[in-house]
């Protein structure tokens, strides 16, 4: 095991520790383009270079490395100068596009001339004229002017997504990240080169002018498209609402979880956040009138009373699995547990060989342990038929099933908890709830790990969380339950065996397994 | 009788209430009402970055700006370590000095005109003109100009300034000495201000007053003279103080102040080191023809040695023309050029980096206090910062909070009448009061 010294302070690493490792371990920040913990390394950007003592040159920490009484320092004179020239070098053909760039805010090179570099301008030729916003694929444009061929995108796609589209074309000055003949950045990891880009080379389609970086506010949150439950960060404001046409929610982004999904997210995820703001939200509990058989918006109050009424006479539970562990539990709570009590999710798709588990349902494992009856089915219509058979009365929670109300039989009725509205079927109250991201929770992904989203924004206009919907319902059918989210779950811990040595600390952000 | 003074009283000029008790005519007890021109300007400034505050400095006294923009940006300085360029604190000082004169022809102005004398505020306001003409021409705004910045000033001098302060003084002078033969000797206006509004020199000290009002008892405290800022140091001027702390003392100290005020800007004018505003890569200053042998030295910059070249509408970053104008030589604090900022992706990105939330200029990890000598006294800011772009804690002491508090004594056993002129002397601004 080598000690080595970094900035006067020891540490020991395992061999085969690099230099830019053992300082990231320490805490000492040494800048970085072409590096990435989870790419292979290039050491062809030069920016890391550290003076090591009884070597002749400075030397890049990235590609070097430790060895036992290896003596580090990070910001002598001479690396500060080493580093400033390597701005100035990257620098020297940058358009001057800040203004439009995506990327102002989140750039290294702004980051890094402002901590390092600081450098008066030189250059005084012609800067190069390059390609600019080319449309290599679906997802991404590519800019090549500022473009500082780290390479980071080309190692990406080789070894990570696997999909071998970038390369470097050209030589010299002239040298550029072109795709393959015929290809097309083309993967269901495509948006990763996005957020590996240290500089605005490669913008997210989706993304692009809506907002700038620096008025993004960013909750951790956890991904609620597949059973895998990727770490994530959603970027979002609601300050500036003439920005992105109304959006509040504008991007998201993987979070570093090594038991997880590591640095990476797929594009299913990345780009499923849409319905969040989608003008198909229900922002209003509706009711269905008695004479005119269509659905009116009414107070929650009278909502609560006609939904309290309904699900008096032996109800059914039918919930997507998209809810939360505290959902699933109150709602079971709220029925009782002689109540059947059915998980509806997708049919699994064959899961790829890095993240997508093919399994569209964040919380399978969580409905399991919560000891609901999952169907799989392509789409929930017999899960409805077979919950609505032994049923006087039905109660939906979630968004997966507002295009199949109509298969429900006109003999029961419907009480549906759903964010997303589009066809009343026979539902006779449909009462707005939150969707992910405007509520705090947990999921259970199919390892049984648990993880904690939070809340980014409120939930929309009136609507209101699952668990404030149970809380208000529990109180017109005689149950107790809580509307917060986190003494739910410690009463859920107390009840369910599988989570009782979990509490919410413990699980932090980055997730704990429960008990199997 | 309880008589409520204000808030819309037209002598209580800002806003504010006094509640009076009367016996007769007589006061016999009084009680100060502020707050009716609070903004919450110090938590305002804790969700501001470090160069958005400065205007909102600018509304404190309003009657001379530009005292607190030079206090502010003197504090986020010194929390920096840095010093800004000697020409750069010479104009600050001019401007400074500017505005004392302005805050002082107001102050005396409006409390002859409540007195009856009309014709002598009228002069003022005229002579204020003149300085407001000075400070837009410097500026590019009358009143709120927004003109200093941390580790700077906005621009340099227009050229000619020296000329059109020179003849701006001249008037001033003019009018000044015409006021003294209207008001000073005056037996009414003597009548009306002497042996009023009296106030001991230990009751102002222990009240906090500083400035004219403190003065006025006898105390020569000056932040100028005591606690020396900018050049100060360097210039030569009397701090007069006057013997019986009365409403006249406060005349007489106001309008010898503006005098004195006027001999520093014919000092500042003079000394001011000429063209040396621009400073090397080191941070040494260096004059236009020390420049020009910099750049003899360097043969490849030959063709594009004097080329003030406009920019291109392309903005492709080729051609260069470096004024450093009248800063300290800190990217990580100043703004670029404007020609650095839209001519080469170095000055594009130092722009973005400072005005970019989250991002901006960002000072070490501390707590400072530092004073300035405002137009009614000892204007200080105590900021502390947590190492973010925005202060966590900006604490203005603004000298009207002090002076206020011994207006109930001043006017306790006077008329009515003397209210007005007593208050006038004071010459409360709210915007520096309520803040």
């Amino acid at each position: 095991m080598p000690t080595l010294k970094i900035n006067g302070e020891e540490i020991t690493v395992e061999p085969g520790t690099t230099v830019i490792q053992a300082a990231d371990r320490l805490g000492v920040r040494i800048p970085r383009y072409c590096y990435h913990p989870g790419l292979s390394i290039e050491g062809n950007c030069r920016i890391c270079t550290v003076e090591i003592e009884k070597l002749p040159k400075l030397t890049t920490a990235c590609t070097t490395p430790a060895a036992d009484g290896m003596v580090v320092w990070t910001d002598t004179p001479d690396v500060e100068k080493a580093r400033q020239g390597v701005l100035e070098f990257l620098l020297l053909s940058h358009p001057l596009d800040c203004p439009v760039c995506d990327a102002a805010g989140e750039c290294d090179l702004q980051n890094y001339y402002m901590a390092y570099g600081r450098q008066e301008a030189r250059f005084a030729e012609s800067k190069l004229k390059q390609r600019k916003a080319a449309d290599i694929g679906p997802t991404v444009l590519l800019d090549n002017e500022r473009c500082i061929l780290c390479t980071r995108c080309v190692r990406f796609t080789n070894e990570v997504s696997r999909s071998y589209e970038l390369g470097v074309s050209d030589r010299g000055f002239r040298s550029e990240i072109t795709l393959f003949p015929g290809k097309k950045l083309e993967n269901l990891y495509s948006g990763c080169v996005v957020d590996i880009c240290p500089v605005g080379a490669l913008t997210d389609k989706d993304f692009r002018f809506q907002v700038r970086p620096w008025y993004l506010r960013s909750t951790p949150s956890v991904c609620p498209h597949c059973s895998r439950g990727c770490n994530i960060v959603i970027d979002w404001q609601t300050a500036r609402p003439h920005h992105g046409g109304g959006k509040r929610v504008f991007r998201l982004r993987p979070r570093y979880n090594k038991d997880v999904n590591q640095w990476w997210m797929c594009d299913i995820g990345r780009y499923g956040y849409r319905f969040v703001d989608s003008p198909d939200r229900l922002r209003l509990p509706l009711v269905r009138s008695e004479e005119s058989e269509e659905m009116e918006s009414v107070s929650w109050e009278g909502a609560v009373k006609e939904a309290g009424s309904i699900l008096s006479k032996r109800p059914a539970l039918l919930v997507s699995a998209e809810a939360s562990n505290e959902e699933l539990w109150a709602f079971r709570k709220l029925l009782g547990h002689e109540t059947r009590a059915i998980c509806w999710m997708p049919l699994s798709e064959p899961p790829d060989h890095l993240l997508f588990t093919g399994e569209r349902a964040p919380n399978r494992r969580g409905a399991e342990l919560m000891g609901y009856e999952v169907i799989q089915d392509q789409d929930p219509t017999a899960a409805i038929r077979e919950a609505a058979a032994s049923a006087k009365s039905l109660l939906m929670v979630g968004r997966a099933f507002v295009d199949s109300l109509r298969s429900v039989p006109r003999s029961v009725p419907v009480v549906a908890v759903t964010p997303i509205w589009k066809d009343g079927g026979t539902a006779r109250v449909a009462l707005a709830s939150a969707v992910w991201a405007e509520k705090e929770g947990t999921f259970t992904n199919m390892e049984g790990r648990v993880q904690r989203f939070h809340k980014a924004v409120d939930p929309i206009e009136a609507s209101r969380t699952e668990l404030e919907i149970a809380s208000v319902l529990g109180k017109s059918l005689g149950v107790q339950l809580p509307a917060d989210p986190h003494e739910t779950f410690d009463s859920l811990a107390a009840e369910v065996s599988a989570f009782s040595d979990l509490t919410l600390e413990d699980i932090g952000d980055t997730g704990k397994p429960a008990a199997p | 009788m309880f008589l409520n003074m204000g808030p819309a009283h037209p002598a209580m000029h800002g806003i504010i209430k006094l509640k009076l008790e009367l016996d007769g005519e007589t006061v016999v007890g009084s009680d100060v009402e502020i707050g009716y021109l609070h903004r919450g300007f110090e938590k305002t400034c804790e969700n501001r970055t470090y160069t958005q505050v400065v205007p909102y400095a600018d509304r404190l006294n309003y009657v001379s700006p530009l005292i607190n923009e030079v206090g502010y940006c003197l504090t986020v300085e010194k929390l920096f370590g840095l010093k800004v360029t000697v020409r750069a604190q010479y104009i600050r000082v001019l401007m400074s000095e500017v505005s004392r004169i302005t805050d002082h022809l107001t102050s005396v102005g409006a409390s002859a005109m409540e007195l009856g004398a009309v014709s002598a505020f009228l002069y003022m306001i005229k002579a204020r003109e003149f300085l407001y003409d000075l400070i837009e021409n410097v500026t590019g705004a009358r009143i709120m100009p927004n003109y200093v910045r941390i580790g700077g000033l906005k621009s340099d001098l227009p050229e000619g300034f020296e000329e059109s302060a020179r003849a701006a003084i001249k008037e001033v002078r003019q009018i000044l000495a015409e006021v003294h033969g209207l008001l000073t000797r005056n037996r009414i206006f003597v009548d009306r201000l002497s042996g009023l509004g009296v106030i001991s020199a230990e009751d102002a000290v222990s009240h906090g007053f500083t400035g004219p009002c403190l003065r006025s008892t006898g105390v020569g405290y000056d932040v100028r003279k005591a606690e020396p800022y900018l050049v100060y140091d360097r210039l030569d001027f009397d701090i007069p103080v006057g013997e019986t702390g009365d409403n006249y003392d406060r005349y007489l100290v106001r309008m010898e102040e503006m005098e004195q005020s006027l001999r520093l800007i014919e000092q500042c004018l003079a000394q001011m080191p000429q063209g040396a505003y621009q400073v090397d890569l080191d941070g040494q200053e260096m004059t236009p023809d020390q420049v020009i042998e910099e750049m003899k030295l360097k043969p490849e910059l030959e063709p594009i040695r004097d080329a003030r070249i406009p920019l291109s509408p392309d903005l492709e970053g080729t051609e260069k023309r470096n004024v450093q104008g009248v800063v300290v030589q800190d990217r990580a604090v100043v703004f670029p050029p404007k020609e650095d900022t839209y001519g080469n992706i170095e000055g594009l990105m130092q722009h973005f980096k400072l005005v970019m939330y989250g991002h901006g200029i960002r000072p070490p990890k501390g707590e400072v206090y530092q004073a300035v000598e405002g137009g009614n006294g000892e204007l200080g800011f105590y900021l502390v910062s947590d190492g973010t772009d925005m202060p966590f804690r900006l604490r203005c002491r603004g000298p009207c909070f002090h002076l206020m508090s011994g207006l109930s004594g001043m006017i306790e056993g006077q008329t009515v009448a003397d209210v007005v002129p007593t208050f006038g002397s004071i010459n409360m601004i709210g915007g520096e009061l309520d803040r």
